[in-house]
């Protein structure tokens, strides 16, 4: 049993968790949920003894987390998957990475075949075995992550947001998993922002200003369904002047690590629109995404904007993964100033589109003179979002915006995307179905490079219903 | 520094650019390819122009038994371009420099492909078994300096990665690298990104159980007769050249 007594976690004098009691049985399975920043990582962290509470304890199974004698043992039994796919790596193939953590506890030599060939398998990723970790996509290196920490088989594991990079084929297979491993014993505490991931957890805990309380599973379930797959009213003809996209793309080129990326995808894209992405994990989204912004040049084929080829930052703009990520100014305006200086305008009609820029995001100008580093995560995606949009872009294009943010924040940005429709055409990457039917236009369904559907919301529903049953990506 | 490789929608950079193989150098015990290999540095140190002849035909040889091709074995050069032509600018003014300043560049050249055969056939945890074994007369300290060596090749990859994603994240705001004007624009995110991803990689390995005492022994094998004769030969001919070499200091073989 993991339970937690009066746990305190404060950071810089901030208090992140207060006054914390919560029992977790072995084969339970329980989600924990919360906003941005509420601290569900400061909690999976507590867990295992990556972080010690300042008051109050964490005991495994009866031994305190304060133990270092014990931690050894503690972490055997408490296993974590983290968010962020790129940093768990620790070998450089996938058998290479699996092996690490069976070693670090002493499994035999046939044990590791066994348990490497078993999670594999049941996490539909054989073919990855001997695949370099660099080389997987996002989905794909979480899916291995994921398999590292089965592999050693804890008692416990605690998965924190693992599947906010997979698509929706992906997540049911790892939820199924995780369900399978909870009937065979393991506990299991999910963090996650979506309630559909929650489906079989005997609890479900909320982490607000700190507390933690227990939730009702089927009001969370009846918010999730809110935002529904509603079908189009509206369908946008293409019009002229819109996107041209007849590409191919091939990674290295000629050599024996070519990576076939994108094969004779020919798309058109109308002026005003909003086309939606979408594709399974490693279908060549995030390349076509790349080559239309004008990030990178097609092997073969051509792009054409408005008649022109891709620009970035003159006839295309590009939101990308993260965006966050790659602030670097000390105030939110002078990030903001970044782009438009190098459009040769004025200082006044830099302010004006600016302050554009922030009422269309919604957000307040006082947050103009704030240090974009201290925002929360909601709020430095909407100031990367309006950075983008005070360049005023015709064309735009939207890397998984709402990656990582929760449902209030992944709310905003999606209501930023339908007011700037129209005026601007957008073209929406992501692999959440759920949102790209609720503000598209139309949808392209990418399949392993090949472009296997383009279409109306209405035809694409019907595309999928017509194929029940079937790997759609 | 590293192979550029394609991935699935980003640039991905491989730092040893090891892939399985079967040929016979693959199959070696990394122990006996990190000793020969340092061995070679060695006699590449001792080794006169006959010597080096012969070590640097020996280098295409073991290039196709172990399935490298040769374009890109020599491409490794290339980064290092500046520093071979720096080692024989520094040579030129001596007498004799320039006969002086060519055999260093070419024994500095067979260092860098020889170490590039081995870390093309060894993968990183051969490697760092090997390095493990090597320095275990060092104690728990052998153990910490292979296990950084191992997070440092864990970690290399991402870092020149992530110096493409900021690079295309911030060209798509517009900005064209110049000189070192854009340096905080580079250096501010590089810098965030990898102290986060160090500390969150920290994590990763403390969760799954790494410890000091923890062996290596899914990738060690045992030495085989082939190991054996191989660590033989280079035996001697390490002995022979130290014997004929050292109280001469000249270049003998």
């Amino acid at each position: 049993m993991i339970e937690l007594e009066d746990v305190h976690f404060s950071h810089q004098k901030k208090p992140i968790l207060e006054r914390v009691n919560l029992r977790i049985g072995k084969g339970e399975c329980i989600g924990i949920m919360g906003a941005n920043g509420s601290g569900k990582t400061t909690f999976a962290r507590l867990l295992n003894g990556l972080l010690l509470p300042q008051k109050g304890v964490v005991r495994v199974n009866g031994k305190p987390t304060s133990d270092s004698e014990s931690l050894l043992a503690i972490r055997r039994s408490v296993g974590i998957v983290f968010q962020n796919p790129d940093a768990q790596a620790i070998g450089e193939t996938v058998e290479e990475d699996i092996v690490f953590g069976l070693e670090n506890i002493g499994v035999p030599k046939p044990g590791i075949d066994r348990r490497i060939d078993r999670y594999l398998k049941m996490l539909g990723i054989t073919e990855l075995r001997d695949r370099n970790i660099g080389l997987l996509s996002g989905g794909q290196k979480q899916l291995v992550n994921l398999a590292a920490v089965m592999a050693m088989e804890p008692e416990y594991i605690v998965l924190d947001e693992p599947i906010s990079m997979l698509d929706s084929c992906s997540r049911k297979r790892v939820v199924e998993t995780i369900s399978g491993l909870n009937r065979a014993g393991t506990s299991i505490i999910l963090i996650t922002h979506d309630p559909s991931d929650l489906v079989g957890c005997s609890g479900v805990f909320t982490i607000a200003e700190g507390r933690i309380s227990q939730t009702d599973p089927k009001n969370l379930l009846a918010t999730c369904e809110d935002t529904g797959f509603a079908e189009a009213t509206t369908q946008s003809e293409p019009c002229s002047g819109g996107i041209e996209v007849d590409v191919s793309h091939v990674y290295e080129p000629g050599t024996r690590w070519a990576v076939n990326a994108l094969a004779d995808v020919s798309l058109t894209i109308g002026k005003g629109s909003v086309t939606g992405i979408v594709g399974g994990i490693g279908s060549g989204k995030s390349t076509l995404a790349s080559l239309i912004a004008g990030l990178d040049t097609p092997t073969a084929g051509s792009i054409s904007i408005g008649g022109e080829p891709p620009e970035p930052g003159k006839n295309v703009a590009i939101l990308v993964q993260q965006p966050e990520d790659f602030f670097f100014e000390r105030t939110v305006q002078k990030e903001m100033l970044f782009g438009l200086k190098r459009m040769g305008v004025s200082d006044g009609e830099m302010q004006a589109m600016i302050h554009s820029a922030m009422s269309q995001a919604g957000l307040d100008r006082t947050i103009l003179e704030r240090s974009p580093f201290h925002l929360s995560i909601g709020e430095q995606r909407l100031v990367a979002l309006a950075s983008i949009l005070a360049m005023d872009p015709e064309y735009i294009v939207l890397d998984e915006p709402t990656a990582s943010l929760d449902s209030k924040s992944r709310k905003n940005v999606l209501e930023i995307i339908r007011k700037i429709a129209g005026r601007t055409t957008v073209i929406y990457i992501s692999h959440r179905i759920r949102d790209v039917l609720e503000i598209s236009d139309r949808i392209a369904v990418l399949k392993h490079g090949n472009l296997v559907f383009t279409g109306t919301k209405s035809q694409y529903l019907k595309w999928v219903s017509e194929r029940e049953g079937e790997e759609r990506w | 520094m590293g192979i550029r490789e394609g991935g699935r929608g980003e640039v991905v950079i491989v730092l040893t650019g090891y892939r399985k193989g079967h040929s016979c150098i693959h199959t070696l015990d990394p122990r006996t390819k990190l000793l020969a290999t340092a061995g070679i540095g060695l006699v590449i140190y001792l080794a006169g122009p006959p010597g080096l002849g012969l070590l640097s035909a020996a280098v295409p040889v073991l290039a196709y038994i172990a399935g490298i091709p040769v374009p890109r074995l020599l491409a490794r050069l290339r980064p290092m371009l500046i520093f071979l032509v720096a080692i024989f600018v520094v040579h030129l003014p001596v007498e004799g420099g320039i006969y002086a300043g060519m055999i260093a560049v070419v024994r500095f050249a067979l260092l860098i492909l020889f170490a590039t055969i081995l870390i093309h056939t060894t993968s990183p945890s051969e490697l760092n078994m090997a390095l493990a074994y090597v320095l275990r007369p060092l104690g728990r300290h052998g153990t910490d300096i292979a296990f950084m060596v191992r997070v440092a090749m864990a970690f290399m990859p991402g870092l020149l990665r992530d110096k493409e994603t900021v690079l295309r994240a911030q060209a798509a705001r517009g900005y064209k690298p110049s000189g070192l004007t854009g340096f905080t624009v580079m250096m501010v995110p590089l810098l965030r990104r990898s102290f986060r991803k160090a500390d969150e990689l920290a994590d990763a390995i403390e969760s799954r159980c790494y410890h000091r005492d923890r062996e290596y022994y899914y990738y060690s094998k045992a030495l085989t007769g082939r190991d054996l004769v191989l660590i033989g030969m280079f035996v001697t001919v390490l002995v022979l050249a130290l014997v004929l070499c050292l109280p001469s200091h000249v270049p003998c073989l």
